[in-house]
């Protein structure tokens, strides 16, 4: 299924401000080149009421232009600087008609995220990270659910009753991290000007470096190519991705 | 009045149908009630993992089912499945609090939770999902009431429709039968004058079909009849009177002479030559020597 995919990461810089030396900023956008991955709708066999019948796969989303939604682009060794916007400190994500939305967030470490459930039904969120606590919390309709984040991870969180459920928290340690919309636009903003390695993560396509360098007048512009052969998986693929089927729950007798 | 009978019919078998799934549905509703229960006391005994997202499976089935009926509910019942549907969102609540609390090892509260909260809540919703399964049992049974009486007042219906029917039948056969009769006794009292000889009749047939058609050409030719037998008659008279002449004159002149009468009367041919009285040598028929004989006696 991946095999033959490429993307071009186009990254734009922008100057800053001049005179300025924290005032500068990357703006770019992730787009995928090449032939876009065939749509397959997943199958919904429970909770039909709430879920719906199929859901669109939402692993890698694309602007009619080939913008990448929801990548997550942070610089690899940000640079020491005062004043910088940071991150909110807590970020919200719902559960809505049985999907995750936002299906990413970026919070700082020490953050929270509120877990919302709008749906009728139960959900259940859980996550095993590696540096962070893991959380396994059952949660009915109205509840919020916060957890903090302490450790810089990229993490998982599932729905262990609908199993096509899936989101990430991209933990950040640092304020430069920025996540693409729905046209693949990002911007970082307050950085010096420089030389900076840009790294670019999309749950399906894996993560991809690029020098960047930011020049203290002019926008900096960088286009940068990313196909399937460069990438690095570090989410399950689609073709392995569990698919719901009745067979997960047991028949009802 | 049969159609409507009909259609009364097949929409009460369909509610009928509508209301027997939903009874299925509250079956279904109370057996994920009780194993939601049962699910919940294995998990405080197993304190697993397996058996707490057993609780919240079965939790969801009912959420799932009971939203089924909730859309296909008669508005009758929507007051008692509202009244189910928020006891369930308390029941959901408390389901989760106890997945959490078994997963926490906090059996204490989960315990706590299952007597004081769940139990409650569910006893509440077996009592508000019993009054649903009566009331649906109710409307099936007023239902079934209701088409076996449409279907009796269905079946009376056809047997008086059966009865009308073979008496129509029954007498648009004679009707039609009696229609072809008629004609054809007129037709068979007006051929039999025809072969007695009696022409001129008519037969008396208004049908405005063939029979008619057929009677108006047999009047017309009846009346041919008459016409020709009359010429007929004049002819054979006239040439009666010419022969009894013309046999009297050859007697009177030449009675050997074998000019007769043959036949009836009215023809005349020439019969061998013979004497009246038959001593002839030749061969003559009886016919003829009875025609001279006729013949020769002006």
């Amino acid at each position: 299924m991946l095999l033959g995919l490429s993307t071009i990461l186009l990254v734009t810089g922008m100057a800053t401000a001049p005179g300025d030396a924290a005032a500068g900023a990357i703006k770019g956008t992730v787009v995928l080149k090449g032939t876009p991955p065939e749509l397959r709708k997943l199958a919904v066999t429970i909770d039909q009421y709430v879920c719906g019948k199929e859901k669109n796969p939402e692993d890698l989303l694309l602007s009619p232009q080939g913008g990448i939604r929801s990548a997550v682009v942070w610089l690899d060794k940000p640079p020491a600087v005062a004043g910088v916007e940071a991150l909110p400190t807590t970020t919200a994500m719902d559960q809505k008609e049985c999907m995750f939305a936002p299906r990413v967030v970026i919070v700082p470490t020490g953050g929270k995220v509120d877990f919302l459930n709008s749906d009728r039904l139960l959900h259940n969120l859980h996550a095993t990270p590696t540096a962070n606590a893991a959380f396994n919390r059952t949660q009915p309709k109205g509840r919020t659910i916060t957890i903090s984040f302490s450790h810089p991870e990229i993490i998982r969180v599932t729905c262990d009753l609908h199993s096509w459920m899936r989101s990430w928290v991209v933990v950040a340690d640092h304020p430069f991290y920025a996540l693409t919309n729905s046209a693949g636009e990002f911007e970082l903003r307050g950085l010096p000007a420089g030389r900076y390695t840009l790294k670019v993560w999309q749950e399906l396509l894996g993560t991809v470096s690029r020098d960047v360098v930011v020049g203290d007048q002019d926008p900096t512009a960088v286009t940068v190519d990313m196909s399937a052969r460069s990438a690095r998986p570090s989410a399950p693929s689609r073709a392995s991705a569990p698919r719901f089927t009745s067979s997960c729950w047991p028949a009802f007798s | 009045m049969s159609l409507r009978t009909i259609t009364e019919t097949a929409r009460q078998t369909t509610l009928l149908d509508q209301a027997h799934v939903r009874v299925g549905w509250s079956r279904q509703i109370e057996h994920a009630l009780a194993m939601q229960m049962h699910f919940s006391s294995m998990a405080l005994l197993a304190q697993s993992e397996d058996s707490v997202s057993l609780i919240l499976r079965e939790n969801n089935r009912f959420n799932d089912t009971l939203a089924r009926l909730e859309t296909a509910a008669p508005p009758e019942e929507r007051t008692l499945i509202q009244a189910i549907r928020e006891a369930q969102d308390d029941a959901m609540a408390t389901v989760a609090d106890i997945a959490n609390a078994v997963r926490d090892r906090r059996m204490a509260d989960a315990m706590t939770a299952l007597r004081t909260r769940q139990e409650p809540i569910y006893q509440k919703i077996e009592t508000l999902v019993g009054s649903l399964v009566a009331a649906e049992d109710k409307r099936m049974a007023s239902l079934r009431t209701s088409i076996a009486a449409a279907q009796g007042r269905s079946l009376r219906q056809m047997a008086v429709f059966a009865i009308a029917a073979v008496a129509i039948a029954l007498l648009a056969g004679f009707v039609i039968s009696w229609s072809f009769i008629l004609p054809v006794r007129e037709f068979h009292g007006f051929l039999s004058q025809v072969a007695e000889g009696r022409f001129g009749g008519s037969v008396a047939v208004p049908n405005r079909d063939e029979f008619g058609a057929l009677a108006e050409r047999m009047n017309w030719m009846s009346g041919e009849l008459r016409r020709l037998d009359d010429e007929q008659r004049v002819a054979a008279a006239t040439s009666t009177a010419r022969c009894r002449r013309t046999s009297a004159s050859r007697w009177s002149t030449s009675r050997p002479t074998a000019v007769t009468c043959c036949g009836s009367s009215t023809t005349c041919s020439t019969c061998p030559r013979s004497r009246p009285d038959g001593s002839s040598s030749a061969s003559t028929s009886t016919r003829c020597r009875r025609s001279w004989t006729s013949c020769t006696r002006p």
